[in-house]
């Protein structure tokens, strides 16, 4: 069915620009977005859900070394990664797409919040990540080697703001939807009953 | 549960060209031979066009749900699910209601109109072109630009599913499904859509069963709950706001498409309602299971990096190169069986609603009795239509251009506003010319505004909402009184 414009026009955007709300979006077309499949199909590999000891240890590193450069510069062995965007205000539907540079040598990336939870793991430098609640979330990158070495780190984190839409629109949009699609259905019962009794009529009639 | 870091990478799981044009060779032949084959009734323009008006419950169910199930389905259910939880996979699941609800409007059709061709010709016999017009503008674009987007659709996920080159996997889709529906006409698509159908729904159960054996539901659950609480919440704003609105996209999909309509005149006389009430039972499940792919990923600690790719994906995931070939399969099935319908369907609208009443106004190709062409002469410009259809899909689906299916966004309201005005037009007479072409223009334009203005979660229920109070308002004050009767005869 068709509904695959909705869904792509739903879907987060590549371009980097202010947060996107629905109202704004840039769509990806299917086949565009389609494209990516073969790349993600070759890169994905599962991940655990919350950072393992090495990527733990690796951000501990990253901290220490940015806390020790007053510049905020990464260690001379660790490429800084850097998001396309770092501030997301108002994302109203709890998802949003990050995207930063691509690291030399880099095979895998890794996308952990502030808890260390892990949100992405994949070989490309963009992650879609959803489901998230109202409040303000941090995410950090990592990049890492064929060899597992850590080979970059995000210096800035990317920061999402979410402000889901006010229930009071999503109950208002529910309620006409439903109004709409009561009538319709009354309509067609409606309809459909008087139809068939004249109908039945017709024949008795003839 | 099964241990998640034990899932094979899935770098080895993308088919391999020579798979892939093997594959693609298996099915485009099995396809064109069996179209020829149930497409050697297809002698008289009935059979080619309507399949004799005698298709059976079987068949019609397969049709119903083959159809409507394209490669968007197994996309976009699990990126729904992804995207808005699992609100997101009700939410399109929502689509099998438009298949409910026309299952009691097939009926009406097939008894108003047992002579009838396309949606297009009701509307231009029970509204005149004050409905007509606007009518048969928004079914061509609709129909159009979902034929190119599954072609371009169809090249794209050949490609990235086995490497063949875009050109040629898109070239040869387009290529089989002309020929077949060439030769056999709706014999030939309804016979398909009835093994692909089976091919489809086979391949997501086995996908089904394959993610359910290897995770484990209540840990997906409580990773969910930890991370993405909003996707199992009850109260997720844009989830509410976007059920309603998918579910009228669905219903003007259905109600107004040709693609519909001339199944309900294939099928015989009492077959519809059954048919389409079952075969929205099949689908109904489909985008759930697909659905549950996209919730299953983030507790599968698979990284999406796009939304849409997330059912591929998982699936290739757990499955390996099974998967990817189920994928292939699959998909190859949903598009063949969906761009035939389309070539079906579209070039009935064009020999019934363009080329007959041009060839009417200029007194050609008349049988001589007068009125309409003649059998032959349909069944010439049919063939004709097939292939423009195909040509054009193909000559704008081959520049590869990905923001073409971005135009489908604008179909969401138009179809909408199309609602009122069909189902009002077939049950009550007082609805007028006036009543449906206000309400078609009024919906569909305040519909874009609203999509531009507030956003697409609400542009379909806006143009159905606003197109149901014109429509209404316009019976009100200026009902019409029309003879269904006249509807019965063949048109002249």
């Amino acid at each position: 069915m068709v509904l695959l414009c909705q869904a792509v026009a739903f879907s987060s955007h590549h371009a980097s620009g202010s947060a996107q709300g629905p109202s704004d979006a840039t769509p990806i077309s299917e086949p565009v977005a389609a494209e990516l499949i073969a790349t993600e199909l070759t890169a994905a590999k599962p991940a655990p859900t919350e950072a393992g000891p090495a990527e733990r240890e690796a951000a501990t590193e990253t901290e220490a070394s940015v806390e020790s450069n007053p510049g905020n510069e990464t260690g001379p062995t660790v490429a800084e990664i850097e998001f396309v965007q770092t501030r997301f205000d108002r994302v109203r539907e709890g998802y949003q797409s990050l995207q930063w540079n691509e690291i030399a040598g880099a095979t895998r990336y890794l996308i952990l919040d502030s808890e260390g939870n892990s949100y992405y793991e994949g070989a490309l430098p963009e992650a879609f990540i959803s489901g998230l609640s109202d409040g303000e979330h941090s995410f950090m990158a990592q990049a890492f080697s064929a060899d597992n070495r850590l080979v970059g780190a995000s210096v800035q984190s990317a920061v999402m703001l979410v402000d889901h839409w006010p229930m009071s629109q999503a109950w208002a949009s529910f309620g006409v939807g439903l109004i709409v699609f009561l009538a319709m259905i009354g309509l067609i019962a409606a309809g459909a009953l008087r139809a068939s009794k004249l109908t039945d009529e017709a024949r008795a009639v003839s | 549960m099964q241990d998640l870091f034990a899932i094979p990478v899935v770098a080895t799981a993308v088919l391999s060209p020579t798979a892939g044009y093997v594959m693609l060779a298996c099915f485009s032949v099995l396809w064109i031979s069996l179209g020829i084959w149930w497409g050697r009734r297809a002698t008289s323009y009935d059979g080619f066009a309507v399949a004799g008006r005698n298709v059976g419950l079987a068949l019609g169910t397969a049709t119903a749900v083959a159809t409507w199930i394209t490669s968007n389905t197994t996309m976009l259910a699990p990126q729904f699910a992804l995207q808005l939880g699992v609100w997101g996979a009700v939410a399109y699941s929502t689509a099998s209601f438009g298949l409910f609800a026309f299952a009691p409007m097939s009926g009406r059709i097939r008894q108003l109109m047992p002579k009838g061709y396309t949606a297009v010709e009701f509307v231009r016999r029970r509204y005149g072109s004050l409905g007509s017009v606007p009518f048969l503008l928004i079914s061509i674009f609709y129909a159009i630009t979902w034929l190119i987007s599954m072609s371009m659709a169809g090249g794209k996920l050949l490609e990235v599913l086995s490497g063949i080159p875009y050109p040629v996997g898109m070239s040869v889709v387009v290529a089989v499904c002309v020929t077949y529906t060439l030769f056999g006409g709706m014999y030939a698509v309804i016979g398909t859509d009835f093994i692909q159908s089976l091919i489809i729904l086979v391949g997501l159960i086995v996908v089904a069963v394959a993610v359910l054996t290897r995770i484990d539901i209540a840990d997906v659950h409580s990773k969910l709950e930890t991370n993405r609480p909003m996707l199992l919440s009850v109260f997720f704003p844009a989830a509410l706001m976007a059920l309603f609105n998918n579910m009228l996209f669905g219903f003007g999909e259905i109600f107004h498409s040709n693609v519909w309509w001339s199944r309900a005149f294939a099928m015989r006389e009492g077959v519809g309602p059954k048919a389409y009430a079952l075969g929205g039972v099949l689908w109904l499940p489909v985008p759930i299971v697909a659905g549950f792919l996209g919730l299953a990923a983030p507790a599968l600690g698979i990284g999406i990096s796009q939304p849409d790719t997330v059912g591929p994906l998982v699936a290739a995931t757990l499955l390996g190169t099974g998967g990817a070939l189920l994928v292939f399969v699959v998909v190859f099935c949903s598009l063949a069986s969906s761009i035939d319908s389309l070539l079906a369907a579209t070039a009935d609208l064009i020999v019934n609603d363009i080329v007959e009443p041009i060839a009417k106004s200029t007194q050609t190709g008349l049988k001589p009795d007068g009125g309409v062409m003649s059998d032959s002469a349909k069944r010439r410009a049919s063939t004709i239509a097939i292939i423009f259809l195909g040509a054009l899909s193909w000559a704008v689906a081959y520049p590869n251009v990905g923001t073409l299916a971005t135009v489908l966004f604008f179909a969401g309201p138009m179809v909408g506003s199309c609602i009122w005005p069909i189902v009002g037009g077939l049950y009550f007479k007082r609805p007028s010319p006036l009543a449906a072409g206000a309400a078609m223009v009024i919906g569909t334009a305040t519909g874009l505004w609203a999509y531009f203005a507030i956003g697409w979660f609400v542009a379909s229920l806006v143009g159905a909402a606003v197109s149901g109070v014109v429509f209404g308002l316009a019976t009100w004050f200026a009902p019409d009184d029309f003879d269904f009767s006249t509807l019965a005869d063949e048109a002249t």
